[in-house]
């Protein structure tokens, strides 16, 4: 059982973890993460779109986002920039919110009341070859962590399956 | 008091009763067994895993014993997919954005 409990305890506290590689020079992705002009270009799912009402690209910055999408309602998110060290890292929270900027819980925004409210994004960029391999992390809040234990473990333990598939599917696409 | 799956994974005796048994339906005294802390201890983890739906005790006989239910597990790892959904959207938007802007930088000569 030992083995069983360290592999659960194994919080690494993260839902997403992607990897993805851009034939392009590092300062060239990390700018498209820095610019309102350059986000509203990529920066929303499939067959959506974004605007920015507020976006302070420095540490302690805000950024207050609407999705638009023809299926769905409108999804206002608010976040914080935690860190910024260019062209490396980027650190930023997420939170859900309605269109004035006020921080709404899941439920309140018809999601899943379980869903936590506030998430961390790490996004890493580092050169190889040439290229640039670009990281992705979204973990839950540490509070939010702390309060419900080591639930993120087991997202790990889902993730780990999908990632080793996901990893295979990007390497093979990307490069 | 209401019961969800984070809170039935949040511990983690609780968390190695579903690992042992996810593997083996064992009656309530073998799971109790298995763990150095009290059998009451355990008995209040299995009450919470069942609330939680987790774990369904059988009675069979003379025996009560513990089943794994792990399709509540199932929730956690679909909203994850979700949410990897949209970033992989995202990033291959970026690909192709990046991919259009140097392309533009090479034709007006400012390629890095």
């Amino acid at each position: 059982m030992a083995n069983t409990n360290e592999f659960m305890n194994e919080v690494t506290s993260r839902f997403v973890n992607i990897t993805h590689t851009f034939d392009a020079p590092r300062e060239l992705v990390f700018n498209a993460w820095t610019d309102v002009k350059q986000l509203e270009r990529w920066y929303a799912p499939r067959g959506c779109t974004i605007n920015f009402t507020q976006f302070n690209f420095r540490e302690g910055g805000a950024f207050h986002s609407c999705i638009k999408s023809p299926h769905y309602h409108d999804c206002w998110c608010k976040g914080i920039y935690q860190e910024i060290i260019a062209p490396e890292r980027i650190i930023f929270s997420m939170h859900i919110a309605d269109e004035k900027g006020n921080l709404l819980q899941p439920k309140d925004a018809g999601m899943d009341e379980e869903w936590p409210a506030e998430t961390i994004v790490t996004v890493t960029f580092k050169e190889y070859e040439g290229k640039t391999i670009l990281t992705l992390r979204q973990t839950v809040a540490e509070s939010i962590a702390k309060r419900t234990g080591a639930y993120p473990s087991w997202i790990n333990m889902f993730d780990r399956l999908a990632e080793d598939l996901h990893i295979h599917k990007t390497s093979l696409t990307s490069i | 008091m209401r019961r969800d799956v984070f809170q039935a994974i949040a511990d983690p005796t609780r968390r190695e009763i579903i690992g042992l048994i996810s593997r083996q339906s064992l009656n309530v005294n073998s799971v109790a067994g298995k763990f150095d802390v009290s059998r009451t201890a355990i008995y209040k983890h299995l009450k919470i895993l069942t609330e939680c739906g987790l774990v369904i005790i059988n009675q069979q006989g003379r025996e009560r014993i513990c089943e794994a239910r792990l399709d509540k597990l199932n929730e956690v790892s679909d909203w994850v997919e979700k949410y990897r959904k949209v970033w992989t959207e995202k990033l291959d938007n970026l690909d192709a954005y990046l991919i259009e802007l140097q392309h533009k930088n090479k034709k007006h000569g400012k390629h890095k």
